[in-house]
């Protein structure tokens, strides 16, 4: 075991079941996520890459079941844990304080008869109580931090634009400081500048807070921008992974390599320019 | 429009049927009761024999069950048992005619309103809305109890006076819903007169929809009827089973040993009132599937 | 509005920039317009309803006065007319209709109850409401609040043998009439079981009054027509509470929620029951209607001095002001009800934006 694995997926099945019988969505799936890195999962739609995370999250529904495999989870200052085995309870203590989550902007995922401040005071008094007195300068801090105006505190979600909501939610990931915030989607839906926006904070999340971020997209260029480390997955399987750099630039399976070539580029690819580029 | 593809859609209930017990059960029920009322003349001759069970003095009065009176015999001393299949008989038409007339009704006003849309639809959707507000069961009380000489046929037509608010206001939004379907688009452009559109597009479509617009009127014809007599403001002298429940309240049946008098009439509709809620939900649950598996999965 | 305009039409403009800047305001005037014609509309409905049933209310009551008080002398015409004119009933129906209209609205008169005569109908209607209001108010808001939450529970837990099994229940009960169940509970627990009394509010060898007795015999007395009520009514509201629930679960906010590691209790609460009980409110007031109806047949069926039974007994004698003093607060309730949930929905719910 590496000494510095915040996470380790070990040979894990997620199978959805149909009339037709079990379908395989995750097919074996072996990986570590790095403490303190930002790893990239790849793929197109149905390759399992969501699948991937709502299970990493414990947050899978029937028809999909575990059917094998483990996830071992490293937190901080606490001891380890199988996620796939833990109960319930023990689970739920474990969530945000240290297992957290960014779904998608254009997803449902705020309340929608909750105003924003009052979801902030929900998760943090749950984990959190000792905080009760802190949250009047909290929230609004975590707020300024992602760039919104703290009145955002008492605005209802459908008051919020699709960026606005993401930047919210991405507050929200970090509100307790977790070890792993699992991205799914950060950027999808969302048009090209605030993409660009919403990429910068969460690098910047990672740089200040010193969180392990999973994110999972379709689309390289984001992985390009952002991650560390990239893993590729395919009908269910992890094809590749390794350094962006490295993979980006000697992708070693096909499949990768007709990912890279579908990133629209305009004059210079996006893994060529300066900040990323290899120092030779 | 063939006849084929009219038929179509009924092909589709007879496999649906196998596929929904409770649609099947519920029908296997309600023919079986529809038979037992139809079965009420040779039943009311075999326990008379010769003589009509259910004329006053038939019997002597208050006889406990027997071999003889399956039931007993009531206050004037009929037989009960022929009594209860008689007046399940009478209950039964009632819901027929009531269910088929507020059907027709709520159909017509569902299909002008929703497929017109506009003025007609908010003018016809106003008046049904302003119907259903005024309490209905105190003027059909105050309806029965005053007018004279009521049939099995004018009681129908006073029950679905009052019912057909209902369907219509189900079957419009299904005609709603439909009407935006491209096929019906299709037809417009077609340029099909409204009534063929209607007809060939829209009705087929509705069938289940207006089986269950019949099956709940009819049901709520028939209760309300019995809830009518239960507290003895039935119209006339129609016997139907609210009426035999009445008279054993009233008389202190229990007491006098001759429970049947009021366990009978209570179980038939009991299985009456199964039989067509199965339909109902079973009916919804195959047509709507946002309503299938409410109950399980 | 940059335009220098005559002070008319400035006016009208400014009532007109009034409403933009107070939409809920235009919203809540035409939702009150809206209630007082269905007020009209519906009131009208009855009284022509009623007036047009055949049977002469003065005729009879002229035959029980005979009776009563051994008083042979033909009733002359004078008397008669007399007895028409107080009763509202001379003159056509439009006139009778007009007359109606302007005691009830500008003298707040409903007139004399023939039930009761010479006390005032609205004597005889307020001395039966607290009945009412207590049975039924309190089985419709019970019923309402239990459905409510049997059926938040009966969703959240879909797919367990208990859950589905109170669901599979309240699909075969919850169309049962009122008065159905209350023949049935009165068969079992008064006639069978004799455990609890099946007619009239209360012990009559009582003293009605704040003694323990009686509020204990209140209760014992109300439990079979309020149960009958009570237990029909949660049954409808769980099975669309449930349905209603349903969608809720599969939402992404509950998925979030669960990420949140929130207590389930919290979740099912503040997260998928506050979703849903919206429609409900509304639902509550539509249905307060068919409530009354209903409650009707079990007045009738208990004895219980209520409205319901009240109104059957002024049908029984064609005492027209009892029934459309009745009716008119049946109605009005009813409108009521409906017109406060509306108003008040926009202020729960923050999506909906009604004033369009």
């Amino acid at each position: 075991m590496p000494d510095d694995a915040l996470v380790e997926i070990k040979d894990l099945r997620v199978h959805y079941r149909t009339t037709q019988g079990d379908v395989p969505a995750v097919d074996g799936v072996d990986l570590t996520v790095r403490r303190g890195e930002i790893l990239g999962i790849a793929g197109e739609s149905g390759s399992g890459k969501s699948t991937l995370a709502v299970a990493l999250l414990r947050l899978l529904r029937a028809p999909g079941y575990v059917a094998g495999g483990s996830i071992d989870f490293h937190p901080s200052g606490q001891p380890s844990v199988d996620l796939l085995a833990m109960d319930e309870r023990r689970l739920r203590s474990l969530r945000w304080r240290s297992l957290s989550y960014l779904p998608q902007g254009s997803m449902n995922s705020m309340n929608p008869v909750m105003r924003v401040g009052e979801q902030f005071r929900d998760v943090i008094l749950e984990h959190a109580p000792e905080r009760r007195n802190q949250l009047a300068t909290m929230v609004p801090r975590l707020l300024r931090q992602v760039g919104l105006d703290e009145g955002v505190v008492r605005m209802y979600p459908h008051e919020l634009s699709g960026g606005m909501k993401q930047r919210v939610l991405m507050a929200m990931s970090i509100a307790l400081e977790p070890d792993l915030v699992v991205a799914d989607e950060p950027t999808t839906a969302l048009d090209v500048t605030i993409q660009r926006v919403i990429l910068q904070s969460l690098g910047d999340l990672r740089d200040e807070f010193g969180v392990t971020l999973v994110v999972i997209s379709h689309d390289m260029g984001v992985h390009a921008q952002l991650v560390d480390r990239v893993a590729v997955m395919y009908e269910g399987k992890v094809v590749e992974v390794g350094d962006v750099r490295q993979v980006f630039k000697q992708p070693r399976h096909p499949y990768t390599r007709s990912l890279i070539e579908s990133i629209p580029r305009i004059g210079e690819a996006p893994w060529r320019d300066e900040k990323r580029s290899p120092v030779a | 429009m063939t006849l084929q593809s009219t038929l179509r859609p009924l092909r589709g209930v007879a496999r649906r049927l196998r596929e929904n017990w409770k649609l099947s059960t519920g029908l296997v029920l309600l023919i079986g009761l529809i038979l037992l009322a139809l079965l009420s003349p040779l039943i009311s001759a075999a326990v008379g024999q010769g003589t009509d069970p259910v004329a006053i003095a038939a019997y002597q009065k208050w006889l406990r069950p027997s071999p003889d009176h399956w039931f007993g015999t009531d206050q004037f001393g009929r037989d009960l048992f022929a009594m209860t299949i008689g007046a399940l008989r009478v209950s039964l038409e009632v819901g027929a005619i009531a269910g088929v007339l507020s059907t027709v009704v709520g159909v017509i006003m569902a299909f002008v309103a929703g497929y017109k849309g506009g003025a007609v639809d908010g003018t016809l959707s106003t008046i049904t809305d302003m119907v259903l507000v005024v309490p209905s069961f105190p003027l059909l009380i105050a309806l029965s109890a005053y007018t004279k000489n009521v049939g099995i046929v004018e009681l129908g037509l006073m029950l679905a006076a009052f019912s057909w608010p209902f369907a219509a206001r189900t079957i419009r939004s299904q005609v709603l819903s439909l009407r935006a379907r491209p096929y019906v688009e299709l037809a417009k452009v077609s340029k099909l007169r409204d009534l063929e559109i209607i007809a060939y597009e829209l009705l087929p479509n509705m069938l289940p929809y207006i089986g269950v617009g019949f099956a709940s009127s009819a049901l709520g014809a028939i209760f309300a009827l019995v809830g009518l007599e239960v507290i003895g403001l039935g119209p006339g002298e129609t016997i139907d089973l609210g009426k035999i429940i009445f008279s054993a309240i009233g008389t202190g049946a229990m007491t006098l040993g001759a429970w049947p008098m009021f366990v009978a009439p209570i179980f038939l509709l009991t299985l009456l009132f199964a039989a067509l809620n199965l339909i109902n939900i079973g009916l919804e649950e195959v047509y709507n599937p946002r309503l299938r598996g409410v109950a399980g999965a | 509005m940059t335009a220098v305009a005559t002070p008319e039409r400035a006016s009208g403009r400014g009532l007109r920039a009034w409403l933009g800047a107070h939409p809920l305001a235009g919203y809540a005037i035409r939702r009150f317009g809206l209630y007082l014609l269905e007020l009209w509309g519906a009131v009208t409905v009855a009284f022509f309803f009623f007036r047009m049933i055949p049977g002469d209310p003065i005729q009879t009551f002229i035959q029980t006065l005979q009776q009563n008080y051994v008083y042979n002398a033909q009733a002359s015409a004078e008397v008669i007319a007399r007895y028409r004119q107080e009763f509202g009933l001379d003159g056509n129906l439009f006139s009778q209709y007009l007359h109606y209209m302007y005691k009830v609205l500008v003298q707040q008169d409903l007139g004399p109850s023939l039930l009761n005569y010479p006390t005032p109908a609205q004597d005889v209607i307020m001395r039966a409401m607290p009945w009412t209001m207590g049975l039924l108010g309190i089985a419709a808001v019970l019923a309402w609040i239990l459905g409510l939450l049997a059926g938040a529970l009966a969703g959240w837990r879909r797919g367990k043998f208990g859950a589905d099994l109170v669901t599979n229940l309240s699909i075969a009960l919850s169309h049962v009439p009122y008065y159905f169940l209350a023949l049935i509970l009165t068969f079992v627990f008064a006639y069978q079981l004799n455990w609890l009394p099946a007619r009239s509010a209360y012990d009559a060898r009582l003293q009605p009054g704040f003694s323990l007795e009686f509020i204990a015999s209140l209760l014992r007395y109300g439990l079979l027509p309020g149960l009958s009520i009570v237990v029909i009514g949660v049954f409808s509201w769980l099975l669309s509470t449930r349905m209603l629930m349903v969608p809720v679960l599969g939402e992404d906010y509950l998925t979030y929620a669960q990420a949140k590691g929130l207590r389930p209790r919290r979740i099912l609460t503040r997260y998928a029951l506050r979703n849903c009980y919206l429609p409900q409110v509304t639902a509550f007031g539509i249905s307060l209607g068919f409530i009354f109806n209903g409650n009707v047949l079990v007045e009738q069926l208990f004895s219980y001095p209520g409205l319901g039974a009240t109104l059957v007994q002024a049908i029984g004698i064609l005492d027209f002001n009892t029934i459309m003093g009745i009716t008119n607060l049946a109605i009005f309730s009813v409108l009521t009800a409906n017109l406060i949930l509306d108003l008040l929905l926009p202020l729960l719910d923050p999506r909906v934006k009604y004033w369009r």
